[in-house]
């Protein structure tokens, strides 16, 4: 009994041992640990020393367990200040010297919020991309709209994966006393996800950038409304989504976009946060250098301290180097923007001065073609040709046309229609007009009728009545028709008033009344007096008077006709322009003087051109016809314009072209050949236009392969012509170029082929009629 | 008309669900989220008549020892997809456990089971079973994997019941 006793005591009294310890030591921490927090705070001061001493002793491995998440940490709060300043500083930037800017100005004022504040607020730039109306119990779609241009996955599926998830959530983080706890919000990358729960619908936003809280105040404001507006289809919902077409337009509203409200041109806007970078660089330096110094300064004492952490911190050194080396780079950016900026300023007033001038052109033109206008509405005014007067010339107008002698003043017509006739430069030839009033006009001066005749026009020719002497009825009958071009003239209404004479002093001779009738009948004649007289000492006794076309009959071939002796005949002619259709094939071949390859055939009625021509001259006949022969048909299908031919056919040849491009790049990269190639091309194809009066419009069209369609898809297509459009304009002769872009829509990208071929840039030639199809006619 | 149901595939653990419907549908999620989440979510549109119908089938994680179905992905369902191994029996057991759980859960709605490897020799399902099922109102059936027989059927069968409801 006494050894058990003493066995037991000494039992009682013997430390356990480092072994026996050692065995239970981890389930003891263990099972303190699980009651009470005693261990931490007996521990704490053992850890904290044990770690000094570990950093003392050999720092490198200590900061090499934290170098993973310290640099990470570091760099991602730095960011993170960075663009936030950056965005405020940018927006602050454009702001401050706008009269919005003075606005927020007098809002921070007034609110006692700093400046920069209320311009984030402001500023907040978001899109909703998406917006999902969930049913609640069975996960299932009831709307989903997108935002333009935007293209969402299979919506059917990410809805009923957004419910599961919430359900997942639900089940994964019970919440004590909430049933109905929700998926508030979360982030992906960009994409903010916004959900807006009700007890029987769930609305889920997808937001790109910063929505202000009143837009998920929104979310919520429509969620309750749809419940108003729907609650019991929601309640009794069985898979028939028709009845929530009707709040179709509430889901609308939350499909919000915020947008910077202005935008300045590219390189302005670039050119300003270029500089706005530029300073924050500067900024940033300057804050990291003076925190750095004041660090270094106050770590000075403790250089194991500073030593402990100079590892940890080597990222922003790292992030200091990179600050200076990138305000080198954007100083060198700056200055190639700000070259940019001053190189597409100058373009920009070189085309506006183009436009100008080319603007002041179209006014002139269409002054011009107004005066023509007033011109050729005038009874007895054919204008046959109009033009600007060269710069700087004294008239501003060159016209040339036919004056009837009984035609108002062409320069009264022209100050009566608003021009001023100093402007004018006109080149009238007489002519004998074929309207009705000028007619009778001419032959009441002409033939002086006595006061017992009438004339009168009935709408196919003038006829006369009443009485007149024998003598003025003979002439009238011989005269009359020759002032009467085109129109007959009937006298067999007239009555003499004179007995008839049996032989006077001075008989007509007749071979000169047989060689005024000959007259008469000759297109292009017209007898305007006629006497005769005793013999003047020169021997002529026949006196005559009249008009006589150029391409008339010569009047000595129709004396000699008439067998008269011309030697007794003394005539003036006085040059005129006659209407007479029989003279119109003779006129149109001396006056149109057509090209060596167009032949020109018809007769009074008719004219037909064939042949190759070039595009003026094929204009110029029209409108030749139309002054000349205003009745006459012409046709001139026959003719090929051979400046047309040449435009299609350099049209064509620039649609066969193409350029290609490496993969999702944009950038033009033209041989010197490719080059020269252009230029000539783009030259040939101005000439034949401007020769054909036609206007060119090249439509670039880019093309992107099918594997280019998730790297950036149409945007890198437009990029593409954009680029080509702007290598064009580079190489055409000054304005003679008009481009537009043609890129496929988002639909034409489904099933694209891929290949290199396949990334390129093609041509459409579009051009359109100058002064006669102002609407524009494919070629 | 647009008509949208939830259905919900539900089996023992490898009976082969997935690769039973994975040609009949569509998805555009990866196969990790049955692992992760539990649900792996298709589509399925069925042409009834006049009627279009898109189901939306959750394909719920298999039954086992180690991974239960969540109950709460069961909501709002309108039909429910069995799936049983015909060469190994005691899966008809767990299509019979998670049934009772679904009608605990969401009530009775139209369910079909499908009784896969029917084709292969081992099948230990034989017709006097299936038989007794159906006295039972279940309607059952037999499919392949590889032909996926019947697949279609079952899908077209399900909604025309969800529809008729």
């Amino acid at each position: 009994m006494g050894d058990e006793l003493e066995r037991l005591q000494e039992l009682e009294s013997r430390r356990p041992t480092a072994d026996e310890i050692s065995d239970v030591l981890p389930d003891a921490v263990a099972l303190r640990s699980q009651r009470d927090s005693e261990l931490d705070g007996a521990l704490s001061p053992t850890i904290e020393g044990s770690l000094e001493r570990a950093v003392q002793r050999n720092p490198q491995r200590i900061a090499d367990a934290i170098f993973p998440i310290i640099g990470p940490a570091i760099r991602k709060s730095m960011r993170a200040a960075l663009s936030s300043i950056v965005e405020g500083f940018n927006r602050a930037l454009e702001e401050s010297f706008t009269l919005r800017g003075l606005g927020w100005r007098i809002e921070a004022w007034r609110s006692g919020t700093p400046y920069p504040e209320v311009v984030l607020t402001h500023s907040l730039v978001y899109r909703v991309e998406q917006l999902f109306l969930i049913h609640e119990r069975t996960g299932v779609q009831l709307e989903h709209l997108t935002a333009p241009a935007i293209q969402a996955q299979d919506p059917d599926l990410v809805t009923a994966m957004l419910s599961a998830l919430q359900a997942f959530m639900r089940d994964s983080f019970p919440q004590e006393g909430e049933q109905r706890a929700t998926l508030n919000h979360f982030e992906f990358g960009e994409l903010r996800f916004e959900v807006a729960a009700g007890p029987h619908a769930t609305l889920a936003a997808v937001v790109r950038g910063t929505a202000p809280s009143a837009y998920r105040e929104l979310l919520q404001d429509t969620i309750e409304r749809i419940h108003t507006a729907v609650g019991p289809e929601l309640v009794e919902f069985d898979g028939d989504t028709g009845p929530f077409l009707r709040i179709h337009d509430l889901l609308e509203e939350c499909l919000a976009e915020q947008r910077v409200q202005h935008q300045k041109s590219r390189f302005a806007s670039f050119a300003k946060r270029a500089v706005a970078v530029l300073l924050l660089a500067l900024l940033a330096t300057w804050i990291i250098s003076t925190l750095w110094g004041n660090w270094r300064e106050a770590q000075a004492d403790d250089k194991a301290a500073a030593a402990r952490l100079e590892h940890a911190f080597k990222s922003v050194e790292e992030l200091e180097a990179q600050a200076a080396g990138t305000q080198q780079l954007l100083a060198r950016l700056a200055a190639d923007v700000q070259r940019l900026a001053d190189e597409e300023e100058r373009a920009r007033q070189e085309r506006a001065a183009a436009d100008g001038r080319r603007q002041v052109l179209d006014a002139r033109r269409a002054r011009l073609s107004e005066l023509r206008r007033a011109l050729d509405a005038e009874p007895g005014l054919a204008v046959t040709a109009t033009e600007l007067a060269a710069e700087g010339a004294a008239q501003a107008f060159v016209v040339a046309g036919l004056r009837d002698p009984h035609a108002r003043a062409p320069l009264t017509v022209a100050a009566q229609a608003g021009f001023d006739p100093n402007l004018i430069d006109a080149h009238w030839t007489p002519w004998l007009s074929p309207a009705p009033d000028l007619v009778l006009a001419r032959m009441r001066e002409q033939l002086a009728p006595p006061a017992t005749v009438s004339l009168a026009y009935d709408g196919e020719r003038v006829s006369a009545h009443g009485t007149a002497p024998r003598a003025w009825i003979e002439r009238a009958a011989l005269v009359g028709p020759g002032l009467a071009p085109t129109l007959s003239f009937d006298t067999t209404a007239l009555q003499p008033s004179d007995p008839p004479v049996p032989a006077g002093p001075l008989p007509m001779d007749p071979a000169l009344a047989d060689y005024v009738r000959r007259l008469a009948d000759e297109p292009g004649l017209v007898v305007l007096d006629y006497a005769m007289g005793d013999p003047l000492p020169s021997g002529r006794q026949l006196v005559l008077e009249g008009l006589r076309d150029p391409d008339a009959r010569d009047p000595l071939e129709v004396a000699r006709d008439a067998a008269l002796d011309t030697t007794r005949l003394h005539a003036l002619w006085t040059p005129y322009e006659s209407g007479d259709p029989v003279l119109l094939l003779a006129k149109a071949r001396r006056q149109l003087a057509p090209p060596a390859g167009v032949v020109l055939d018809g007769d009074g009625r008719r004219l037909v051109a064939s042949g190759r021509a070039p595009g003026d001259w094929i204009r110029r006949a029209r409108t030749w016809v139309t002054a000349h022969a205003a009745n006459a048909s012409y046709d001139d299908s026959a003719v090929v314009d051979i400046d047309r031919q040449e435009l299609d056919e350099r049209a064509t040849e620039l649609e066969l072209l193409a350029f290609y491009f490496e993969l999702a790049d944009h950038d033009v990269d033209l041989s010197d050949t490719e080059r020269a190639d252009l230029t000539r091309l783009l030259r040939q194809l101005d000439d034949a236009a401007r020769r054909s009066s036609r206007l060119v419009r090249i439509v670039v069209h880019g093309h992107i392969d099918g594997s280019e369609t998730i790297r950036g898809g149409v945007e890198v297509a437009r990029r593409r012509a954009g680029a080509m459009a702007q290598e064009l304009e580079r190489l055409a002769p000054a304005g003679a170029v008009f481009t537009s872009l043609g890129v496929p829509t988002a639909d034409e990208q489904d099933g694209l082929p891929v290949g290199s071929i396949h990334r390129k840039v093609t041509f459409e030639v579009i051009t359109f009629g100058a002064d006669s199809d102002p609407s524009g006619t494919p070629r | 008309m647009s008509v949208r149901k939830k259905i919900c595939m539900l089996g023992g653990f490898a009976v082969g669900k997935t690769s039973l419907v994975r040609r009949f549908v569509s998805s555009i999620f990866s196969d990790t989220y049955q692992t992760t989440v539990g649900v792996h979510i298709e589509k399925k549109d069925v042409q009834l008549g006049e009627r279009e119908v898109t189901l939306m089938l959750w394909d719920l994680h298999g039954e086992d020892e180690l991974q239960s179905v969540r109950s709460s992905y069961l909501r709002g369902s309108s039909g429910l997809l069995f799936v049983a191994d015909g060469t190994r029996a005691a899966t008809l057991d767990v299509v019979l456990a998670l049934r009772q759980r679904a009608r605990d859960t969401i009530g009775d709605v139209p369910a079909i089971l499908l009784v896969n490897k029917c084709d292969l020799p081992e099948c230990e399902l034989d017709d006097e079973r299936l038989q007794a099922l159906q006295d039972e109102g279940w309607t059952v059936l037999r499919t392949s994997a590889k032909t996926g027989e019947h697949v279609e059927q079952a899908f077209v069968e399900l909604t025309a019941r969800m529809v008729a409801d």
